[in-house]
């Protein structure tokens, strides 16, 4: 009885949301309907400052659609995929999550219970704008500068399964930079570390740098990628303009997408195909929005998004082709030789 | 002046700072809240304000939450943190003893002393801000954490070896999880949810809370009556109390600013340090861990003077010196306010590092007559029969877990610790070294596997570390000297049950780490598992030769608890926590009626703040697995 009362008001909610979201046909599928949107981190975290103006500005532009959103942290973002991937029910689930699990899937990790090729790419919404830094009192200016140090290195990574130590393991491998690279780092302690001159090189996002720059304490040398950064990175060299001459091209296409995919949104692969078209349209209307766009600005968050399909595009390409993860763990077993002072050939 | 503050009116500020007190009171009153998820609540009315009143706002409110949060530690024995069993452990029996309100007196004084210290240690850093950010690493991280495995001495009254047993196991449970040195899952057994580790509120919940709560030992009349007419005059007594103790205030409130401004160490070490450094120098009429004033004193000086300490590294440069701070640095991003070196330079932000120094020292103050007007009223829930408190205390303990971690494995989590507690309970063993082994074991994993990494023998040429390193090897020969080592405290079936039980833990930890993790990442857990396991043996050997057997605690509603908890999981926690409320007080003797209708309103005040103010309602464990399937998820 209590279902049979529940059924018909919902049918009649949706009925009513149908008549009143008419007037956008594109996003008329989702009108009436439940989207759980599962966020891939815990409340206040990065994720989470991405995710949440994206949640409110998505209900605005679905007004009669019924979004709920649930942060899912822990397994460094894996358990908000595995939730996802395995929601079946008539709830339309999307994950919010940062791009790790990608390496995860990549490099083989435990945690990587999921498979990202599965998944309907709604977007991304920023890129990893990643940038490598040098502490000040190196005495080095500049790219050249540090390439020319006689001296190893210390670099600090975040974890062994982190984007940073596959980054950073990388630089080493592709550069004639000779790193010695110290792991379970977090962020606080590496910059405080930087500061103290006790660590030399790390890698990160622009802005996580930001204070550290205005300070003085730290100098940015390099930018992972090629598209997507602020003006004032922009005038750095690209790990393509000084990679080691030889450097296979695809190595440096997979690491420049993983640098571009910054915050996925994707649906669960259980979603049906005119609900992914229709998830692809709101998305497109979201970040087209000002206000949008504004609330990125207030909260110092870079928003530079990729389209759906683009997304799988560069998803398929990275997860979905053995070559590339095959290159990547060559690249990174070799980069881990070298920081461990063997005389390696990174050419595999 | 305004402009010097940046501030746009004095009248703004000074309704921000009032607006922000308020509402960081009322936030640590519910459990389960805190600063960290205060802080996100409270973003939207921040808005509300031009930038820098905004920050004053948001730091007026994050000072006093811990001053408020010591009422839900102190009167009912709820905890949220880490940090808040350090105050429970003597502030609670000292509730229990109708000095509720000496007990909150002494902790809102020391908390106030401590936030205004720590707000002036803030502004005394500006001029030496670098030196004292870096002057602190890895090594220094090291001794740290081997000086709190020293304390666990001072916390085991109790015994020794019981307390060196729990700290281990404390360790050893620090090391579930990824280790990110390798990458390896360690004692994850499968469960995606414990690759962060094992969630500590679901810890407290089970180790401490449920046990205590389970204990029949109801207040005697005299005791009851005394709660019942709690007055300001009491608390007024308390305060001055305090008074008494300003080494320990001042001691305590040093160890909160010296943390908080270490970038990556967990905030609930300051409470545990000074806990343990009152506990060894303070003689008092009534012993450590039964209520004696200076243990709830020495943890709410270092709660609030952390705030101050963290706020260094915070603001003048960016790295979060909190996990709180860290959302702070978020929101003042938001807000409009940024943060950096900026903050330490005459001609351009200095004015708000004044201002918010000022928010800090100020809320403080504020939050003494708030404090005042509602302590005398909140006591006297204290003093209602205990029956009628045990299933709305459990259930909201299980809240303050589920919306830190709402997944399966925080109730299989409970569970577990629950059993544990209880056994450790019955056999009279300290709980708190586990808390402590728990939040200094990663540090010193950690610390060591860096100093070895990043500074090798060049650790000798630092003396800070050599300085640490001396007071830690005369800390032990005084504590080998005057502490009898060979002690059983309890019951020989409990002991015997509890140490055979944590032996077989022991086992069950040494042989999957052979099995199945590497040997860098075994290394630590092995060695502090045979290290337990061994202590285990002896106690067990001790207690089977003992001729004393002192008679065993009574416990109450286990069966109704247990099944209780394990229907969380189908019938959500809303529906579980109103059915387990009903079942105690009728057991209790409570009118049936009565019972359900308090059962109901319960349910519904936890249902409205976990979907309006938490919003985690769209999950399995707070819906229950029914729910969510019928409703399609």
């Amino acid at each position: 009885m209590t279902r049979a009362i529940l059924a018909a008001f919902f049918l009649l909610a949706g009925t009513l949301a149908a008549g009143a979201q008419a007037a956008d046909p594109a996003l008329a599928p989702l009108a009436g309907r439940t989207i759980r949107i599962v966020i891939g981190g815990g409340p206040g975290s990065g994720t989470d400052g991405y995710a949440r103006p994206f949640v409110e500005t998505l209900k605005e532009v679905l007004p009669d659609t019924t979004i709920l959103a649930q942060n899912v942290d822990g397994g460094g973002g894996a358990l908000a995929y595995v939730e996802t991937q395995s929601a079946t029910g008539a709830v339309i689930t999307v994950v919010i999550s940062h791009s790790s699990p990608i390496y995860h899937q990549m490099r083989g990790i435990e945690t990587a219970a999921f498979d990202l090729t599965r998944f309907h790419w709604i977007g991304a919404l920023t890129n990893n704008q990643r940038v490598v830094v040098v502490r000040s009192g190196l005495g080095a200016d500049d790219y050249a500068d540090v390439a020319a140090l006689d001296e190893e290195m210390v670099a600090a990574v975040t974890s062994a399964t982190s984007p940073s130590n596959v980054e950073t393991t990388l630089l080493g491998a592709l550069t004639d930079l000779r790193l010695r690279i110290v792991v379970d780092i977090d962020d606080d302690l590496r910059s405080a570390l930087m500061m103290a001159g006790d660590v030399d090189l790390a890698i990160n996002s622009f802005y996580g740098w930001v204070p550290l720059i205005d300070a003085g304490a730290v100098q940015p040398i390099l930018r992972i990628g090629e598209e997507g950064y602020p003006p004032e990175a922009a005038s750095l060299p690209t790990l393509a303009s000084i990679a080691r001459p030889g450097t296979p091209a695809k190595v440096i296409e997979i690491v420049e997408s993983l640098n571009k995919l910054g915050r996925l949104v994707g649906a669960a692969p259980a979603t049906p195909p005119e609900i992914v078209a229709t998830l692809r349209a709101a998305f497109a209307e979201v970040v087209a929005r000002p206000d949008f766009a504004a609330a990125y600005a207030a909260r110092d968050l870079a928003l530079a998004p990729t389209d759906g399909e683009e997304v799988a595009r560069r998803i398929a390409g990275l997860t979905g082709d053995p070559q590339a993860a095959y290159l990547l763990n060559a690249f990174f077993a070799c980069g881990e030789a070298e920081a461990s002072g063997s005389d390696a050939d990174c050419n595999p | 002046m305004l402009e010097f503050f940046g501030l746009e009116s004095w009248s703004t500020a000074l309704l921000a700072l009032t607006a922000g007190t308020a509402i960081g009171f009322v936030v640590g009153l519910v459990p389960g809240i805190g600063g960290r998820t205060g802080l996100i609540l409270c973003l939207p009315l921040a808005t509300f304000f031009p930038p820098y009143e905004a920050a004053i706002f948001l730091f007026s409110m994050h000072a006093v939450v811990n001053t408020s949060g010591s009422i839900p530690n102190i009167a009912f024995g709820i905890p949220s943190s880490a940090a808040d069993m350090a105050t429970i452990i003597d502030g609670y029996p000292l509730a229990k003893m109708g000095r509720a309100g000496e007990a909150l007196g002494a902790s809102l004084s020391a908390s106030a002393i401590g936030g205004v210290l720590g707000a002036l240690a803030f502004l005394l850093a500006i001029p030496i801000a670098q030196p004292l950010v870096t002057s602190f690493g890895p090594p220094e991280f090291l001794m740290l954490a081997i000086l709190g495995i020293a304390m666990v001495s001072s916390l085991s009254q109790e015994g020794l070896i019981p307390g060196l047993i729990v700290g281990a196991l404390g360790v050893v449970a620090s090391t579930v999880g990824v280790d990110f040195r390798s990458g390896e899952a360690r004692f994850t057994f499968g469960w995606l949810e414990l690759w962060d580790g094992v969630g500590l509120p679901a810890i407290v919940c089970g180790l401490f809370v449920i046990p205590e709560m389970l204990a029949l030992k109801p207040f005697d009349t005299d005791s009851q009556k005394r709660a019942t007419t709690t007055s300001i005059a009491d608390v007024a007594r308390g305060m001055l109390v305090t008074f008494n103790h300003l080494r320990v205030v001042a001691v305590s409130s040093w160890y909160g600013i010296v943390i908080g401004f270490m970038p990556s160490l967990g905030s609930s070490i300051s409470a545990w340090l000074s806990y343990g450094y009152a506990a060894r120098t303070t003689r008092t009429e009534i012993p450590f861990g039964q209520g004696a004033i200076a243990g709830v004193i020495a943890p709410e000086a270092a709660n609030n003077s952390k705030e101050g300490g963290a706020m260094i590294p915070t603001l003048f440069f960016g790295i979060p010196g909190s996990s709180s701070m860290a959302i702070m640095m978020g929101l003042l991003a938001f807000v409009g306010v940024a943060v950096g070196p900026n903050l330490l330079d005459w001609n351009r932000d200095l004015g708000l590092s004044f201002s918010l120094a000022g928010a800090v020292i100020l809320s403080n103050l504020v939050v003494i007559p708030m404090f005042l007007l509602v302590i005398p009223t909140l006591v006297r829930f204290s003093s209602i029969r205990r029956e009628g408190i045990v299933p709305f205390a459990i259930a909201l303990s299980i809240m303050a877990a589920l919306i830190d971690t709402p997944r399966i494995i925080t109730v299989v989590l409970i569970a577990i610790f629950a059993v544990i507690g209880i056994g450790m309970k019955l056999a009279n063993w300290p709980r708190a070294p586990f808390i402590l082994g728990y939040v200094i074991g990663d540090m010193a994993e950690a610390s060591w596997f860096h100093t070895q990494q990043i500074y090798g023998w060049k650790v000798l040429q630092r003396p800070l570390t050599i300085g640490i390193a001396l007071f830690i090897v005369g800390w032990l020969i005084y504590v080998v000297r005057s502490r009898p080592v060979l002690h059983i405290p309890g019951p020989r079936i409990p002991t015997l049950a509890t140490s055979g039980g944590l032996l077989v833990g022991f086992g069950v930890v040494i042989l999957t780490a052979f099995r199945s993790i590497n040997l860098a990442g075994r290394t630590f857990p092995v060695a502090v598992s045979i290290f337990g396991a061994a202590l285990c043996a002896l106690i067990a050997w001790l207690a089977f030769r003992s001729k004393d057997d002192p008679p065993v605690e009574e416990l109450a509603h286990v069966w109704i608890a247990a099944i209780a908890i394990l229907a969380i999981p189908y019938f959500g926690l809303t529906v579980s926590s109103m059915a387990m409320a009903v079942a105690m007080l009728i057991a209790g003797g409570a009118n049936i009626y009565k019972s359900i209708l308090a059962a109901l309103a319960f349910g519904a005040l936890q249902f409205t703040l976990l979907a309006w103010l938490f919003d985690i309602v769209v999950e399995r464990e707070i819906i229950g697995r029914f729910a969510w399937r019928f409703l399609g998820f």
